[in-house]
């Protein structure tokens, strides 16, 4: 650099009213500023963000034409933003804007007026350092995609789909299940209301299933996601059915099926062929054949299916299926996992017989259930007693930690559900702490005691469960009963996949394993990153309503941000790989959270993709041959600065 | 028309260098042919008064070897400045301070102690420590003075070019003799090198994974090397990626990672420092503990990060400025 000209500087000193103003010398650092000839204006304010501020601001830049602007003011947190407008506004090239936070970082951290007075020299003297190789940077929009991503299709995927339709919006459900439903459809009354869940149900899932914004893609996961609001690319992985989609779910290949497995809808409790569907009146309604157990997969020993099919649905030459999606926003209804049981050895889980899960007993009660609705023991007769435990496996060091605060009031339909059949049966809950929070569930417990459910008090740690004289003994602190039939009440754990899903989306995973909110009180349904949601009980355990309400809530927020036609602004500071240097050593590539740079082996060198890079700086400080650079944030320009900051 | 005149010439250096122009077999006699050796201790005998008395800028160029250790090496240096129409910092040693400069991790009076005093092998009843000075049955004898720091030729002296490498391959230097017999030369203060890290040439970057985490950080001495699979994917600590392009991968090719002796790109400032941030990001481990222990598997960090640029770091700079003149 021989003879150029410095670039002629502008320095705004903001008072912000009297904020700073009372505790930086600004005439003093006027005066100092005065004497350097490398600031050509300085002019100090008292409010830069006042209307008269802005507008004082912008024409000074606009009649001057500076080549750098350095303003000495607030956070740039606060209005960085705001002055690059301006500037841009008075034909500035925001690449040239330098705050200078002396509030924060000066005025407020110190009562000393003439260090935090010397302080700010500094950091302006840095900023001046940096001006000098302050290069343009290109502002560049989009127009958002305002198209919806689920994942999951429980009741909250569902009531997700359905508001985001409703918007105009384009929604593809993804659901790793053969068809919707997720785990409300697994029982039939919901408490404290005891609402019919298919009749909840089942009118949505028709809505979606002929709603032409919305596009269901069942058996399948997502394996990758790329890019930001109102920007992100989704591949799915979609499994083979080997049905197509003539199938309308009649069942009349099931009969001919040679094969049986236990059947997972019913918990195992009944059994299913290996092509099914969940339930009469899925969405979609069309089998699926289960590869790994079909024998037409095994040893092309059998073609039954095709034989019976009215339709000639079966197609065993179908092919998983790889779709990519684009949308504006992603919203993760995955729902929940129940806790397992048997990681509590004083249970007997699956050693005794008749001591079932909350779920599996509602799976007795259901009318598409194993037993067609009926509450039976192992051996067909009606049990007299039942025992239900709360806590099974929760607020324990070996099982969940915490009270998922969902699982009382489902333990305490068991009675409601019980006399329902057997008017006579006794229906003990066991339990320590008993969460019935609100008005409508605590009287639902109290309907339950009035009803004739016995409500014991005992350490729940201490509760052992073992069979004697043909019944099942439950032995506890100062109780001891013998009884039927036990239920053990479960508790909620994040559901399989969730933090796999996390890495794949780069967002925060909280304490206990569920997906953690931006806020949990602002923003609680937002994720760490902008415009991916957190539906239902994929953000902690809750009942029916809430997990509809936060469905809701995410689609409100996301309909509010993408709006169509409205342009997004991309990332301005994102970082450039000069090919001229780049030695193809891939590192950037590992570093990347959000998979932006790409490897060009023909080239052999590593590419940033820019409608995908958010600026986050950490290829360029890894790239050990200096070839990454990011923009406004150059190893030289933050060598000067840090030089300026050493040398006032 | 007179030949050229060239100098070559050593200062705290292994000979390596002097080696590397041997290494020209044949092509040497080109270059002797072409040029007229006025200096080359090493290989033929030349009085350094002849030098002086040679007019300003009529050697045509000087190639300059070895880090400056001594008093008579950057008196020697700036001489053959003055009489240069170019100098050339030959090798690792000029370029960056190489090997001698990881002395400037010790001091003076440490190395004197150890070599004079506590050396198994030294035997010296009597502690004599060398000096500047002595005067024995009335004669004095002198010695050049033993700096307290060692420097990059560029410390001492203008520097045109730069010719990297521990050593330079003969393919660099006949290339750079060629450029400047033929008058083509880059830009001054030029490294002679491609400006690409050596992955670029490393035939085992194609087995490179994109996403190259290091559990564990291992010596070549700890496992068996796998012949074709990139270093850093073996957990060894590789300088290729931050070292410039240019060696023909000669050490990747008798399976041994890069150490770094080309020195860094044009665009880093501190070759070891970038292969550190480097590392720190590819390293495995979310608590403290857990990359503590990965850490401690790179038992040597001055001598794997900075064996051939400690004088030319951060690090190096804050030293010299404190000690010598």
């Amino acid at each position: 650099m021989t003879n150029v000209e410095k670039p002629k500087i502008a320095l705004f000193l903001c008072g912000c009213s009297t904020n700073i103003s009372n505790l930086i010398d600004l005439d003093a650092i006027a005066e100092w500023a005065r004497k350097r000839e490398d600031i050509d204006i300085i002019e100090v304010h008292s409010l830069l963000c006042s209307p008269d501020g802005k507008e004082f601001f912008k024409q000074e830049i606009a009649r001057n034409k500076p080549e750098n602007v350095i303003i000495a003011a607030c956070s740039p947190h606060q209005h960085e933003v705001t002055f690059q407008d301006l500037a841009a506004e008075a034909g500035l090239n925001i690449g040239h804007i330098q705050m200078v936070n002396i509030r924060e970082h000066c005025a407020w951290v110190t009562p000393d007026k003439v260090k935090a007075t010397e302080k700010a020299k500094s950091l302006i003297n840095a900023a001046m350092m940096r001006a000098e190789l302050a290069e343009d940077i290109e502002k560049q929009t989009m127009i958002a995609n305002t198209d919806v991503l689920i994942i999951g299709g429980g009741i909250a995927g569902i009531e997700a789909s359905l508001i985001a339709s409703k918007a105009g919006r384009k929604v593809f459900i993804v659901e790793r299940d053969i068809s919707l439903g997720g785990e409300i459809i697994k029982t039939e009354e919901i408490a404290p209301n005891m609402a019919c869940a298919p009749c909840l149900l089942a009118p949505r899932l028709s809505e979606v299933r002929d709603d032409p914004n919305i596009t269901v893609i069942t058996n399948a996961v997502v394996t990758e996601v790329l890019g930001f609001l109102g920007n992100f690319t989704v591949k799915i992985h979609k499994k083979a059915r080997y049905v197509d989609d003539s199938c309308i779910g009649c069942d009349a290949c099931f009969e001919v099926c040679p094969v049986t497995v236990p059947s997972e809808f019913n918990l195992e409790l009944s059994t299913r062929n290996a092509i099914y569907t969940l339930f009469p009146g899925a969405v979609p309604a069309m089998a699926v054949i289960d590869k790994d157990i079909c024998k037409h997969f095994i040893d092309d020993s059998c073609n039954a299916c095709i034989g019976a099919c009215p339709f000639g649905s079966i197609n065993f030459d179908e092919k998983d299926e790889e779709i990519v999606a684009e949308v504006g926003a992603i919203v993760i209804a995955t729902g929940f996992e129940t806790g397992d049981p048997s990681v509590i050895e004083e249970m007997g889980y699956r050693k005794i017989e008749n001591v079932y899960t909350i779920r599996e007993f509602e799976r007795l009660t259901c009318s598409n259930g194993p037993t067609g609705s009926k509450i039976k023991l192992k051996n067909g007769e009606e049990p007299t007693s039942i025992a239900v435990i709360h806590c099974a496996d929760s607020l324990r060091e070996n099982g969940i930690p915490y009270c998922s605060g969902t699982c009382c009031i489902r333990a305490a339909k068991v009675g409601e559900l019980a006399r329902k059949q057997i008017p006579d049966v006794r229906v003990i809950n066991i339990h320590n702490d008993l969460v019935f929070t609100g008005p409508a569930a605590n009287d639902f417990y109290r309907k339950q005691l009035d009803g004739g459910t016995e409500f014991v008090k005992t350490d729940h740690t201490s509760i052992k469960i073992y069979e004697r004289n043909d019944k099942i003994a439950i032995e506890g602190a100062g109780i001891l009963l013998e009884v039927d039939m036990v239920v053990l009440s479960t508790g909620v754990k994040p559901a399989k996949g969730t933090e796999a899903l996390a890495e794949m989306l780069n967002i925060d995973i909280g304490k206990n394993g569920f997906f953690q909110s931006d806020h949990e009180l602002l923003h609680a349904t937002c994720a760490s990153v902008d415009c991916i949601y957190i539906a239902g009980s994929a953000a902690g355990p809750c009942d029916v309503a809430e997990s509809v309400t936060r469905a809701q809530a995410t689609v409100g927020d996301a309909i509010s941000k993408l709006v169509p036609g409205r342009e997004i602004e991309l990332e301005m500071m994102t970082t450039v790989i000069d090919e001229d240097k780049c030695g193809g050593c891939k590192l950037c590539i590992t570093v990347c959270p959000f998979k932006a740079i790409e490897y060009d082996a023909e080239e052999n060198i590593s590419k940033v993709i820019e409608a995908i890079c958010r600026g986050c700086g950490t290829c360029a400080a890894t790239c050990p041959s200096g070839a990454a650079k990011a923009k406004y944030f150059t190893d030289k320009q933050i060598f000067a600065e840090i030089g300026g900051l050493l040398n006032v | 028309m007179a030949k050229p005149k060239v100098a070559f010439y050593w200062c705290a250096s292994c000979g390596g260098c002097e080696e590397a122009v041997v290494d020209l077999a044949e092509n040497i006699l080109d270059v002797v042919a072409a040029v007229d050796i006025i200096l080359w201790p090493v290989a033929l005998d030349f009085k350094y008064k002849d030098i002086k008395a040679m007019e300003e800028g009529s050697i045509a160029v000087s190639f300059i070897n070895g880090a400056i250790r001594t008093e008579e090496q950057k008196k020697m240096a700036k001489l053959l400045r003055k009489k240069s129409g170019l100098v050339v910092a030959f090798g690792s040693c000029a370029s960056l301070g190489g090997i001698p400069a990881l002395a400037n991790l010790t001091s003076k009076k440490k190395i004197f102690k150890r070599s004079y005093l506590k050396s198994p092998t030294v035997v010296n009843p009597d502690g004599i420590i060398p000096k500047t000075k002595s005067v024995i049955d009335g004669y004095e004898l002198t010695l050049p003075e033993f700096y307290k720091t060692v420097y990059k030729l560029a410390d001492v002296i203008d520097v045109d070019y730069y010719l990297p490498g521990c050593p330079p391959t003969p393919e660099l230097i006949a290339n750079a003799v060629n450029a400047i017999l033929e008058g083509k030369l880059p830009p001054k203060g030029a490294i002679l090198s491609p400006d690409k890290s050596l992955c670029n040439s490393c035939d085992r970057n194609e087995s490179k994974p994109e996403d190259v985490e290091i559990s564990e950080i291992k010596r070549v001495i700890d496992i068996e090397l796998d012949p074709e699979k990139c270093f850093l994917a073996q957990g060894i600590i590789c300088m290729g990626p931050a070292t410039r392009d240019g060696c023909g991968a000669s050490c990747i090719n008798g399976n041994m990672p890069c150490t770094g002796c080309f020195g860094p790109t044009d665009s880093c400032k501190d070759q070891g420092a970038k292969m550190i941030g480097t590392l720190g990001a590819i390293l495995e481990g979310e608590e403290e503990e857990a990359i503590d222990k990965v850490i401690e598997g790179a038992v040597d960090p001055a001598g794997t990060f900075y064996r051939y640029g400690l004088a030319a770091s951060m690090l190096g700079s804050a030293r010299k400025e404190e000690e010598d003149e």
